[in-house]
């Protein structure tokens, strides 16, 4: 808390207009998932649908939160008085600083945005009696994977100018992350957030992948605070 | 076992799901371990496939510290089970000649079941060296019930020995002493086969009034009679040791002793077709889930809008917490709500004895799909009637709960088999023209006597003691009544079939109705009550005396 660039991210970010449409938005699709998912079907399933509808809710939830928040520290989306990394260095504050403020406002961001879905995936668990250990198992992978996708935006944001460059190559990684692992052979697959979110849900998910994303997520920390020392005089 | 604490005995059993392929019925039974101490658990296991092995294993603080698969001979898997409880693991070499299916089964007294139920799969206990001083109460209860509920018991007398005191309500004869036979004619008469010659060590017997007793040379040394549904022999001869051992008679004796299997009334199998399962949809649930949705997220709008700030954040992080709260308590009680556990008990009163054995089959209809816990009545073992998955069966004291991740688009239906104490009867005067009845404490409605392919309609009976005119007119075919879905005699139906089913080969009439008494049933483990609506309890009791009166001709 005592991190500048953490407090005036999450300023910025609770007064934007841009991220209270999204947080709408967001909440919005979940919603109306949850309600129509709630009558029961009655009809005849085939025998291999494992998958239930709060799994499909926690995948849209993961997609969501991920591609927003990845979106935001990349300035994609750029949020109304948020100062970006490299106008940050001319602060001046230093790049150990500036990384560490922007990933824990990455953080507090998907925790708020997991916070604002729960009671909607609640819904949807509860009347299905989902187990809780396993949505708690599904949370934090979304959360992992959605600050690991934060902190690549980031460094995205810091290492590429180019605007249309920098969004080609955050879609693209995407893309990668959430279709492209689909093409590995299994247990990596499980690295699929779609395919670990259910998963970690029947609570199969390695430890690995957990730890993964973790590893990931700090390798491009890294990697910013590198770019960004480019800036410093 | 090795250390003290919380212990499990898992056995599991492979079955066959049509729609999900293999699954695991696992049978559960929870102790209190103590270090260096030898424990001895009855598991009542039902095993779907007998090809597959059971897997059995002991679980100690929630880990697994042993286990061992147990694979079933072919050749101990029987058409017809035979078991001698004997010191002598011989004399019953003459059952293949009897049934190419009969597998006999030497055991010793202590391995007789505790629960009656554990018998289903018996068709002849033979009492040869009993001591009943080693048996339980539990395991002397037990029998007595398989037998008055349609078990069939030979008991060897053998010299200087008395009978088991226990069994003294159902047996047939006592005992008079030793006698010694110098020939046996009626027993070559009787048994198509001339008895060895003497001199043939047997016990005389003192039959009980109306008991079938076969002599030799004058003397009573067989005598058996009906106790309840079941039959009770005692044999003051033994077949199983010399001379008798190696005469060719006994095979007809012992094929007399075993019987024919009397066909069950109901299939469970088809019951649960019968059931007519109802899954409401709760729509107040879904019309207040989306009120709430849009409060919520209509409410967190407008505090983030007028205030744009972290605090205002905060706000919206409260409401999301109550949201949780409110939301998951809607959506347990919609859950609740919509899972119904429909049934039917079938309670068969056994003729002149204070018990009657139930049959329940339960379909859960869970609508979300998901897990679901059901509760069987105490004291009954209990089973999933069709496979849907795999399926967890714990049991505490005397009671199982069975718990399985149940589909949306199909009921999980489950049986159950217990026994309750009950009394009532019904008899025909001479003239079978008079029903007699006695319901004891509930009445009966839509009665209807059964008799061979035929219905004929009473109406509702009071409790108590009441006597009702059957004339010979007003006989209805079974398979018209049958057909009707709103009666509880869509029950007797056969399987896959629109005609009666084994209730019209009975040998005796019946009188059946819906019953208002308490029967045993399951229970919702969220719920802990049995929902009236949904239990339908149907009682047969048979009927003393001659057969009814047919207009037209007897069946």
């Amino acid at each position: 808390m005592n991190n500048p660039v953490f407090r005036g991210d999450l300023r910025a970010r609770a007064a934007s207009r841009k991220i209270f449409a999204i947080e709408l938005f967001y909440l919005g699709v979940l919603g109306v998932l949850a309600w129509l998912g709630m009558p029961p079907e009655l009809g005849a399933q085939p025998a291999e649908r494992a998958a239930s509808l709060t799994t499909a809710l926690l995948v849209v939830q993961a997609i969501i939160i991920t591609y927003f928040v990845s979106a935001c520290a990349s300035q994609e989306i750029a949020v109304e008085t948020e100062k970006s990394p490299v106008d940050l260095v001319f602060a001046p504050f230093a790049p150990r600083s500036i990384v560490a403020g922007k990933s824990l406002a990455t953080l507090a961001t998907v925790g708020y945005w997991l916070l604002l879905g729960a009671p909607l995936v609640a819904l949807s668990a509860g009347i299905r009696r989902d187990p809780a250990a396993g949505l708690v198992s599904a949370g934090v992978l979304i959360a992992v994977v959605a600050w690991s996708m934060g902190q690549l935006g980031l460094w995205l944001g810091v290492a590429i100018e180019s605007e249309f460059s920098r969004t080609l190559a955050h879609w693209g990684l995407l893309t990668l992350v959430f279709v492209g692992t689909l093409a590995l052979p299994l247990p990596v697959r499980t690295i699929n957030p779609v395919l670990g979110i259910a998963a970690a849900q029947s609570g199969a998910l390695s430890a690995a992948v957990y730890a993964g994303y973790l590893v990931f997520g700090m390798a491009c920390d890294a990697g910013a605070r590198m770019t960004l020392r480019r800036y410093v005089v | 076992m090795p250390a003290a604490g919380p212990a499990e005995l898992v056995v599991e059993t492979a079955a066959l799901a049509p729609v999900t392929g293999r699954v695991t019925v696992s049978t559960v039974v929870p102790f209190q371990a103590v270090a260096g101490v030898v424990q001895r658990l009855r598991v009542p296991v039902v095993i779907q496939d007998v090809r597959r092995p059971l897997r059995v294993r002991l679980m100690l603080g929630g880990r697994s510290i042993a286990g061992a698969e147990v694979l079933l001979d072919p050749a101990r898997i029987a058409g017809r089970l035979v078991v001698l409880v004997s010191d002598v693991r011989a004399g019953l070499g003459a059952l293949r000649r009897v049934d190419e299916r009969a597998v006999d089964a030497y055991v010793t007294a202590d391995a007789l079941p505790s629960l009656w139920q554990e018998y289903t799969g018996v068709d002849l206990v033979v009492l040869r060296d009993l001591d009943p001083a080693r048996l339980s109460d539990a395991q002397r209860t037990s029998l007595l019930t398989w037998v008055r509920l349609g078990g069939r018991l030979v008991v060897i007398a053998r010299p200087g020995a008395p009978l088991p005191a226990f069994l003294m309500p159902v047996l047939p004869a006592h005992l008079r002493g030793l006698a010694v036979l110098a020939a046996a004619p009626e027993l070559g008469a009787r048994f198509g086969s001339p008895a060895p010659g003497g001199p043939i060590a047997a016990v005389a017997l003192v039959p009980q009034p109306g008991a079938a007793v076969v002599r030799a040379g004058g003397v009573p040394v067989i005598a058996g009679d009906r106790a309840g549904d079941g039959y009770v022999s005692v044999w003051g001869i033994d077949p199983t040791v010399p001379p008798l051992a190696e005469w060719n008679g006994r095979t007809r004796l012992w094929a007399n002793a075993l019987s024919v299997p009397a066909p069950a009334v109901v299939d469970a199998s088809a019951l649960a077709g019968r059931l007519g399962v109802r899954g409401p949809v709760d729509r107040f649930s879904h019309a207040a889930a989306g009120l709430l949705i849009a409060l919520y997220v209509g409410g967190l709008a407008i505090v983030r809008r007028r205030r744009p700030t972290v605090a205002g954040a905060a706000v919206g992080a409260a409401a999301a917490v109550f949201a949780v709260v409110a939301l998951t308590t809607l959506a347990v009680g919609a859950r609740a709500r919509s899972t119904v556990l429909t049934q039917v008990a079938i309670v068969e009163q056994a003729p002149e004895a204070p018990v009657a054995r139930v049959l329940i089959v339960a379909a859960a209809t869970v609508p979300y799909g998901g897990p679901a816990e059901v509760v069987a009545p105490s004291g009954a073992t209990a089973a999933p009637a069709a496979m849907t998955g795999d399926v967890r069966i714990r049991w505490r004291d005397a009671t199982a709960a069975l718990d399985s991740v149940v589909r949306p688009d199909m009921p999980w239906v489950l049986q159950a088999l217990t026994a309750v104490p009950l009394r009532t009867s019904a008899r025909f005067d001479d003239a079978a023209q008079t029903l007699t009845v006695d319901l004891g404490i509930a009445g009966l409605r839509d009665a209807a006597v059964w008799w061979h392919g035929l219905v004929r309609p009473l109406g509702d009976l009071p409790a108590g003691r009441s006597a009702h005119r059957v004339p010979g007119d007003g006989w209805r075919r079974a398979a018209d009544v049958v057909t009707d879905d709103r009666s509880a005699a869509r029950f007797f139906r056969a399987a896959d079939s629109q005609e009666p089913g084994a209730i019209a080969q009975l040998s005796r009439p019946v009188l059946v109705g819906e019953w208002s008494g308490p029967a045993p049933a399951f229970v919702l483990a969220e719920r802990r009550r049995v929902d009236p609506a949904a239990q339908d309890v149907v009682l047969l009791i048979p009927i003393d005396g001659p057969p009814p009166v047919v207009r037209g001709g007897q069946p």
